[in-house]
């Protein structure tokens, strides 16, 4: 949509509403994960989050595309391991990567036909599996795999539900948003 | 020039949101959970567990879990952290300096491969079962 009538356009006004698109649905993701914060821990043995930052990567990744999705999945982490240290960059970084290049793989197999309840549950699970991996890697957990394994999916399966639920309430807003008719000024 | 409404293409935001045949995506993964559930919690009566504290990366204590024990635990390189030990064979960090609390909202840790951990402290407890290892060792070879 977005590419086929940017081409009337010159590089620079394109990569303008592409720049903004993505500064608004980071803005969106770094409020969702400060909500997270808030919000109180999952009744879990294992320590996770409701990963609700993930809405907005879904939402930049079914309305906008796959490049606009991972830049606001990167900057997400880029944000973390500015304000709360290297350690805490790479543990969301681990997690951030893992999920969006399994999510961008699924919506690139499926040419976008695969179902948001999917693209969401496993982007879950496979977040809580990169960051516990990287954990489990550092040695900073020396926890059996076997024994976080069925907590990981269980809840990827939970906070994935929410963020499809989330995502579905919020995308018509958002598409009518990137769709406003935005005028050149020449 | 410019206008989205003329094209052609459905709305992205009519997405599919569920498909019947989800659901036996969704089974295959709560399968393969169930499976690590049951390899997870193998019989490990008849050996003891122990709670091994890092700091560091490093191993600074081996708790070893009896039943009727009650105290508490802390650490010189870590004094704002506590850690104690109740009589039904569980641990749990009680006191902890970190912003988030994670380490106390995980409660009380007693099954063998659980662990509790305080990332901004570095700080980890994880439950083994001493004779764990032996017992994975003891397959039956059946051919």
């Amino acid at each position: 949509m977005l590419s086929r009538d940017s081409k009337h356009f010159s590089g620079v006004r394109m990569s303008t509403t592409k720049l903004a698109r993505v500064a608004v649905m980071l803005a969106l993701a770094l409020v969702l994960s400060i909500v997270d914060g808030m919000l109180p821990p999952l009744p879990s043995p294992v320590p996770l989050r409701y990963g609700l930052a993930n809405v907005a990567v879904m939402a930049a990744l079914v309305l906008l595309g796959g490049g606009e999705a991972f830049s606001v999945a990167i900057l997400k982490s880029v944000f973390v391991f500015l304000t709360r240290g290297l350690f805490a960059g790479l543990v969301s970084m681990s997690g951030t990567l893992c999920s969006i290049l399994v999510m961008l793989a699924l919506e690139k197999g499926t040419r976008g036909r695969v179902s948001i309840f999917i693209l969401s549950v496993v982007g879950a699970i496979t977040h809580n599996f990169g960051q516990f991996l990287f954990l489990i890697f550092k040695d900073v957990y020396r926890a059996s795999f076997i024994y976080v394994a069925p907590f990981l999916i269980l809840f990827g399966i939970l906070t994935g539900l929410l963020s499809a639920a989330l995502l579905r309430m919020t995308m018509k807003p958002l598409e009518a948003l990137f769709n406003r008719k935005i005028r050149p000024r020449s | 020039m410019y206008n989205d409404k003329s094209d052609s293409k459905p709305s992205r935001a009519q997405r599919v949101f569920f498909r019947a045949r989800d659901l036996l995506f969704l089974a295959i993964v709560l399968a393969i959970a169930l499976t690590f559930f049951l390899l997870s919690s193998k019989d490990v009566s008849g050996s003891s567990l122990e709670a091994h504290v890092y700091i560091d990366g490093e191993l600074v204590d081996r708790i070893v879990l009896q039943a009727g024990v009650d105290k508490d635990y802390s650490y010189a390189s870590r004094p704002t952290v506590q850690l104690h030990q109740y009589a039904d064979q569980t641990v749990a960090v009680i006191v902890s300096d970190c912003p988030d609390k994670t380490c106390i909202n995980t409660g009380r840790i007693g099954k063998p491969g659980a662990f509790v951990a305080c990332v901004p402290n570095r700080f980890l407890v994880t439950i083994v079962a001493t004779e764990m290892t032996d017992t994975t060792q003891e397959v039956d070879v059946v051919t």
